[in-house]
C-alpha cells in the first residue's frame, strides 16, 4: 500500500514538472505580433564607436535621459555593419520604445564580452535638455502613467509654477515621517513625453515640492530620505485637496480603511503597544511570581524564569520611553 | 546524562539525514549544469536543441523542489523522532530511564536546533554549487575573486560598533525562533497525544494548523496597529539616540520571543510531567 502511494506521489511530481515545462513552450511559442513603429524596410546603421546609430534618416545619439515608457518591440532591420564591427560583433539585439524616441542595443562580441547602449532620436535628446534645464509655467504632477502597466489609468495633475513654489522652507528628512514622493514633471506636447523636474513629497502629513535646482547633486538623483536643504511648502488648499484626492486614487484608500479617522487610529496604536510592551509582561510578571511562590522545584525555576524575562521586557520598554520623552 | 541522550538523538536522525542531504548535494550539481545550458541559449550564440533546453528546464525544477524536499525531510525527521521517542512504543522505555524530563526535553530541543542549523546551512551549499557550476565561465576569474575580496573588506569596513550588536542580534533572534517554532510543534504533538488515543498525528496538524492561524492573526493586529506608532516614536527620537533604540528594541524582541519560548517551555514540560499517559 505504501509503496503504491509512493509511486502515485512520484508520478504526480513528475507530471506537475512536466506541465510547467509544457507550459514554458507553450508561452515561449504563442506568436508574437511584431509591431514595427519604425520602418522596417530601413536599414540600421551603428557607428565604429557606438555612440551614433543611423535609422533612415532619423538620428540617435547615446544618451542617459530618463524614459519612463516601458513598452518596447523587437526591431526586425536588417543591421549594416561596418568592416571593423564584422570583425569584433557576434550579435546585435535590438528594442525600441513605441514611440520610436529610444532604441536599446545589445551587442554581442566575438570575444564573450557584451555592450549595452541606449540610443535616444537627437530631436528627443534637444527637447529633453530644453525641459530638464529651461523656465516652465506649467508643471505636471504625475501619480502614475498610462504605458507603466496594462491597464492602468493616467493619473496626473497638472498645476504651475507659482502654487508649487510658493513658500520657501528648510527641510531637514527624517525617513521615518516620509509617507510618499511623486515626480513632477514638465511636458513636451510636441513629442508628447515628462521630464521629472523635481519631487513632491508627503512629509509629516504635509507636502512639500523639492526641486532638482537646489540641489547640490550635480548629476541630479536626489536620496530623499537623507535630504536637507530647501524645499516648497504647498500651502494652496486647492492644489492640496486635489493632491489628496489623487493620491488617494492611486493609493487607495488611507491605511487603517474608513472605519478610523486619523486621531483614533494613532491613540489604538499608541495602546496597542502600551498593552503589548506594558500590560502584558506586568500581568504575566505577577501571575508567574505567584505560581513560582507556590511551586515546588523545577516549576519554581521555571516560573522564576519567565518572571525574569517578564521584567526585562518592562525595564526595556521604561528605557525606549525615557529616550523618547 | 544529557549528552548520553543528545547523542542517541543526533544518531537516530542524522542516520537518514545524511542521505537527503548529499542527494540533495547531487541534485545542486545536476541543477548547475542545466543552469549551464540554458545560459549558453541566451548568450546570442548557436542556440542548443529545443528538446534539451526542456530536459535542462525540468531538471532544474526537480533540483529545487529536491532542495526543499530536503529541508521538508529534515523537519519531519525531528519531529518523527520526537513523536517517536515519548508517544510511541518506546516511549515507555524513555520515562522510565533515570533521566530528568527537563533532560530530554533539553535534548530534543537542542537536537532541533542543530539540525535546523545544519540543515540552513546546507541549502546555503547546495545553492552556492549550483550557482558556481551554472555561472563558472565568470566564478573562475581572477576578476570575480577581487571583486569578493573587495566586497569582503568593505563589508568589514562597516561592521562596527551598533552595526556589529545588530549582526549578533540578528543570528539570537534566528536561533531564537527556530527554538520557538520547534516549542511551538512540540506542544501541539504533546496536547494532540494527550487529549486523544487514536490518530494523533492528524491531530497533532489540525491542532497545529488552528493555534498558527490564531498566533499569525494576533501577530497581524500587532503589525497593523503598532508600526505606524512605532516608525512616529523613533521618528521623535535625537539622531544620535536612534541607533542605540534600534538596538534596544531588538533587545526587546529578544526578550518578547524568549519569554513566549519560556511559557511554551513550562507548558510542554506540564504536561510531560502531569498529563502524560502512555496506557
Amino acid at each position: 500500500m505504501k509503496k503504491i502511494i509512493s509511486l502515485i506521489i512520484a508520478i504526480l511530481v513528475l507530471l506537475s514538472c512536466f506541465s510547467f515545462s509544457t507550459f514554458a513552450i507553450e508561452y515561449d511559442e504563442q506568436p508574437y505580433i511584431y509591431t514595427n513603429y519604425l520602418d522596417p524596410t530601413e536599414t540600421i546603421i551603428i557607428s565604429d564607436d557606438y555612440q551614433h546609430l543611423t535609422l533612415g534618416d532619423k538620428s540617435y545619439s547615446r544618451f542617459s535621459g530618463n524614459d519612463s515608457l516601458h513598452s518596447y518591440d523587437e526591431l526586425e532591420n536588417e543591421i549594416f555593419l561596418s568592416p571593423a564591427q564584422e570583425l569584433e560583433v557576434k550579435n546585435i539585439v535590438l528594442h525600441a520604445s513605441k514611440n520610436g524616441y529610444k532604441i536599446s542595443a545589445y551587442i554581442y562580441f566575438l570575444d564573450g564580452a557584451t555592450l549595452s547602449v541606449t540610443f535616444y532620436l537627437d530631436e528627443y535628446i534637444q527637447e529633453y535638455e530644453r525641459l530638464k534645464f529651461g523656465d516652465f509655467e506649467d508643471y505636471y504632477i504625475v501619480f502614475q502613467e498610462s504605458d507603466y502597466s496594462n491597464n492602468s489609468e493616467e493619473i496626473i495633475l497638472e498645476t504651475t509654477k507659482e502654487l508649487l513654489m510658493s513658500e520657501e522652507v528648510e527641510l531637514t528628512v527624517n525617513d521615518f515621517l516620509l509617507t510618499a514622493s511623486f515626480d513632477v514633471c514638465c511636458k513636451s506636447t510636441d513629442l508628447n513625453f515628462y521630464v521629472t523636474r523635481g519631487s513632491l513629497i508627503k512629509y509629516d502629513e504635509l507636502y512639500y515640492y523639492i526641486d532638482f535646482d537646489n540641489t547640490n547633486s550635480s548629476n541630479k538623483e536626489l536620496d530623499l530620505y537623507n535630504y536637507e536643504g530647501k524645499a516648497y511648502k504647498i500651502s494652496d488648499p486647492l492644489l492640496l485637496q486635489r493632491i489628496e484626492e489623487e493620491s488617494n486614487r492611486y493609493y487607495g484608500e488611507s491605511d487603517y480603511g474608513v472605519l478610523f479617522d486619523d486621531e483614533l487610529s494613532k491613540a489604538i496604536s499608541n495602546a496597542f503597544l502600551i498593552l503589548v510592551f506594558i500590560i502584558i509582561p506586568f500581568v504575566i510578571f505577577v501571575l508567574s511570581l505567584i505560581f513560582g511562590i507556590k511551586s515546588k522545584k523545577v516549576y519554581k525555576k521555571l516560573f522564576f524564569t519567565i518572571c525574569a524575562l517578564s521584567v526585562a521586557i518592562l525595564i526595556t520598554s521604561i528605557i525606549v520611553i525615557l529616550m523618547v520623552y | 546524562m544529557l549528552k548520553k541522550l543528545l547523542k542517541y538523538d543526533l544518531k537516530a536522525v542524522f542516520k537518514y539525514w545524511w542521505i537527503a542531504a548529499i542527494s540533495s548535494l547531487g541534485l545542486s550539481a545536476l541543477g548547475g549544469i542545466c543552469i549551464t545550458i540554458l545560459s549558453n541559449q541566451n548568450d546570442g550564440g548557436i542556440s542548443p536543441p529545443q528538446i534539451l533546453i526542456v530536459s535542462a528546464i525540468l531538471m532544474l525544477i526537480l533540483a529545487i523542489i529536491g532542495i526543499i524536499a530536503f529541508s521538508l525531510i529534515s523537519l519531519i525527521l525531528i519531529f518523527i523522532r520526537f513523536y517517536k521517542n515519548f508517544f510511541s512504543d518506546e516511549g515507555y522505555l524513555t520515562f522510565t530511564l533515570p533521566v530528568k524530563r527537563t533532560q530530554q526535553l533539553n535534548s530534543k530541543i537542542i537536537l532541533s536546533t542543530v539540525t535546523q542549523i545544519c540543515t540552513s546551512l546546507f541549502i546555503c551549499l547546495n545553492f552556492t554549487i549550483m550557482l558556481v557550476i551554472g555561472f563558472s565561465k565568470h566564478v573562475f576569474t581572477q576578476e570575480f575573486w577581487e571583486k569578493i575580496v573587495i566586497f569582503v573588506e568593505e563589508l568589514f569596513d562597516l561592521i562596527d560598533g551598533y552595526v556589529a550588536i545588530y549582526i549578533i542580534e540578528i543570528i539570537l533572534l534566528l536561533v531564537i525562533s527556530m527554538v520557538f517554532s520547534n516549542l511551538f510543534i512540540y506542544a501541539c504533538i504533546t496536547f494532540a497525544c494527550m487529549i486523544t488515543k487514536k490518530a494523533k498525528v492528524i491531530t497533532a496538524i489540525g491542532i497545529y494548523y488552528v493555534a498558527n492561524g490564531i498566533f499569525t492573526f494576533l501577530l497581524q493586529i500587532f503589525f497593523l496597529f503598532s508600526m505606524r506608532s512605532l516608525s512616529t516614536l523613533f521618528a521623535k527620537l535625537p539622531e544620535n539616540s536612534l541607533e542605540p533604540a534600534i538596538a534596544i528594541l531588538g533587545l526587546g524582541i529578544l526578550l518578547v520571543l524568549a519569554l513566549f519560548c519560556a511559557i511554551l517551555y513550562t507548558f510542554e514540560y506540564w504536561m510531560l510531567d502531569r498529563k502524560l499517559n502512555l496506557a
